[in-house]
């Protein structure tokens, strides 16, 4: 069985940009992360990055899934580490591992294994993990839905942090849609399947956003708004 | 303020721990050791009180010249551990942990003594005391070496030969599904049919007994190697896979890097089972094919009623067995030991 999981799903992202997509569970958000990331192949239409066709994983094209599934036998530090000595680029970047252990908060973590250190922190290494290899592109397929919102409020802005300082583009799937505005320069809001896109919406806050604010509550109103004609 | 507070609670606390608190529970604990250490000793005096003081029944006239001495070198190589274990933690532990065990060993023997030489309720010739055992382990020494060193020289070969054909099948099988294709019939036809029915067709197709032997061995250990191995690798979670992909791992990585990692907690599995598998083809092989070994002198000296040499035999065969399977285990904790905490050991 086949099944069409993107229609007519049209999405132009430009560098350091951090795009969250929202939209009905089921509505290929998850399958468009896929297709990006080059896991999936992609049956009509182009996908490109850069002018060239998207085909395979790429290490520029990080992922960093739903559960944080790190190697269970592998150091929090050899976690990070991981991708580049896959990439076989370790002896040129391994400076960066501490870098990003310290940035995500892990310091005097790096010898603990994954089942010894909380949820939050395996999905803290699970960014480090994308991170180290300084990717062009970070596909964040909801990675914060299994944490307590405290939590995932620090992590939230841990990424802002790592925004800022490397200018990425991020495409972000959520169903929590004040972590959509909070994170996020545009919500897009796709429809059920075969998902379209039915609204995008600039979010054009200063940082540091202010949950409570009047503008960020009218925004959120905005994009329930387009979730409910989705 | 609350900066005052917390450094002052943090002297309060070194205080008291330098006081009575802590150093009072490590010197108890300390204390409750060194009595746990002293179990075995106890164990040993009294089976050496027993086996002085009850009279030699059975059999008439046999006097007993051994196992006093044997008592009394095991209390010494004990006092030896003792001495060591004040010295170096693990030992201490480790030696703390077996205590009961270790004296209940001496009991176990000092009852088989008296149940033979002292009351005469087990009767030769079947079963003797560990005296005669003891005497015929002495007198009987060069063969049982001899016998020994036949016995690990053929189970060394055929185990590390089965081990590395079986981990490199295991890991093509759970790697590849066209290796899969074509191993696994042979898998299922040839693995499970013990060593001892394929002695003799190994013995013939090699033209040599030893060569066959080899063989049988070899097969039980690389049959569950395989199937156990490959479906370690082939159970590895998509997921873990995925992100090695995403990260830039070539095929080649995942596999060293991902996939054998993942089969390590069946790969003891494996080693277990292949361990189990080679001393049960290694006594078959002893039996029908080398023509030496210590299973082959363990039946000789059946058929020829020394049971003094027979149990001789046996202890060394136990030997050989358990200090393998004290090294597998060793190297599956080494292997898992990212597991601790994780499972119950």
């Amino acid at each position: 069985m086949r099944l069409l999981a993107l229609k007519d799903f049209s999405l132009d992202v430009s560098q350091g940009e951090v795009v969250a997509l929202i939209g009905p569970s089921g509505c290929g958000k998850s399958t468009f992360l896929r297709l990006v990331a080059g896991l999936d192949e992609v049956q009509e239409g182009t996908l490109t990055y850069d002018g060239e066709p998207i085909a395979s994983p790429d290490p520029n094209r990080g992922f960093v899934f739903q559960q944080a599934n790190l190697y269970p036998w592998l150091t929090v530090e050899k976690n990070v580490a991981f991708g580049l000595k896959a990439s076989k680029v370790y002896q040129e970047k391994k400076g960066r591992i501490q870098e990003m252990i310290d940035l995500m908060g892990l310091t005097g973590f790096e010898r603990s294994y994954p089942h010894q250190i909380s949820g939050g922190m395996a999905a803290r290494v699970a960014i480090a993990q994308t991170l180290v290899m300084d990717p062009g592109v970070i596909l964040l397929d909801e990675p914060l839905s299994a944490l307590d919102a405290f939590t995932r409020a620090v992590i939230q802005d841990e990424i802002l942090k790592m925004v800022e300082r490397f200018h990425p583009i991020v495409l972000l799937v959520t169903h929590d849609i004040e972590e959509a505005v909070y994170l996020s320069d545009r919500v897009v809001v796709l429809s059920s399947r075969p998902g379209t896109n039915v609204a995008d919406i600039p979010v054009d806050l200063p940082h540091p956003r202010d949950r409570i604010s009047p503008e960020f509550i009218a925004k959120r109103h905005q994009v329930l708004d387009a979730l409910d004609l989705a | 303020m609350r900066w005052i507070l917390r450094k002052a609670m943090r002297a309060g606390a070194s205080v008291a721990g330098r006081a009575t608190g802590t150093q009072g529970i490590i010197k108890m604990a300390r204390l409750r050791e060194a009595v746990k250490m002293l179990v075995p000793f106890a164990g040993i005096f009294v089976a050496y009180l027993l086996h002085m003081f009850i009279p030699n029944a059975y059999p008439q006239g046999y006097m007993p010249k051994h196992w006093a001495t044997a008592l009394l070198i095991c209390s010494a190589l004990w006092a030896i551990i003792y001495a060591v274990s004040l010295v170096v933690v693990p030992v201490r532990k480790r030696a703390c942990r077996l205590s009961w065990l270790i004296a209940f060993v001496f009991l176990f023997f000092e009852a088989w003594d008296i149940a033979t030489l002292k009351t005469g309720t087990l009767r030769l010739p079947f079963i003797p005391s560990p005296d005669k055992v003891i005497e015929q382990l002495i007198a009987n020494f060069p063969n049982i070496v001899k016998a020994t060193v036949a016995s690990i020289t053929l189970l060394a070969q055929g185990l590390s030969i089965g081990l590395v054909l079986g981990f490199l099948s295991g890991v093509l099988c759970g790697c590849s599904s066209i290796a899969s294709y074509w191993v696994s019939p042979l898998l299922k036809i040839v693995g499970p049919v013990p060593g001892l029915v394929w002695l003799p067709v190994f013995a013939i197709a090699f033209q040599s007994s030893f060569a066959g032997s080899l063989a049988a061995i070899v097969l039980a250990v690389w049959f569950p190697m395989t199937l156990i191995l490959a479906n370690g690798i082939k159970n590895t979670d998509i997921s873990l896979i995925e992100r090695a992909e995403t990260l830039g791992a070539s095929r080649a990585f995942i596999v060293m890097h991902v996939m054998i990692p993942n089969a390590i907690p069946a790969l003891a599995d494996a080693l277990f089972m292949a361990l189990s598998g080679s001393f049960g083809a290694l006594a078959a092989a002893e039996l029908c094919g080398v023509g030496t070994g210590l299973a082959l002198a363990v039946r000789m000296m059946g058929t020829i009623a020394n049971f003094g040499v027979v149990f001789a035999y046996v202890f060394a065969m136990i030997l050989i067995f358990a200090t393998l399977t004290a090294i597998m285990f060793a190297v599956r904790n080494w292997l898992l030991r990212w597991q601790k905490g994780l499972v119950r050991w």
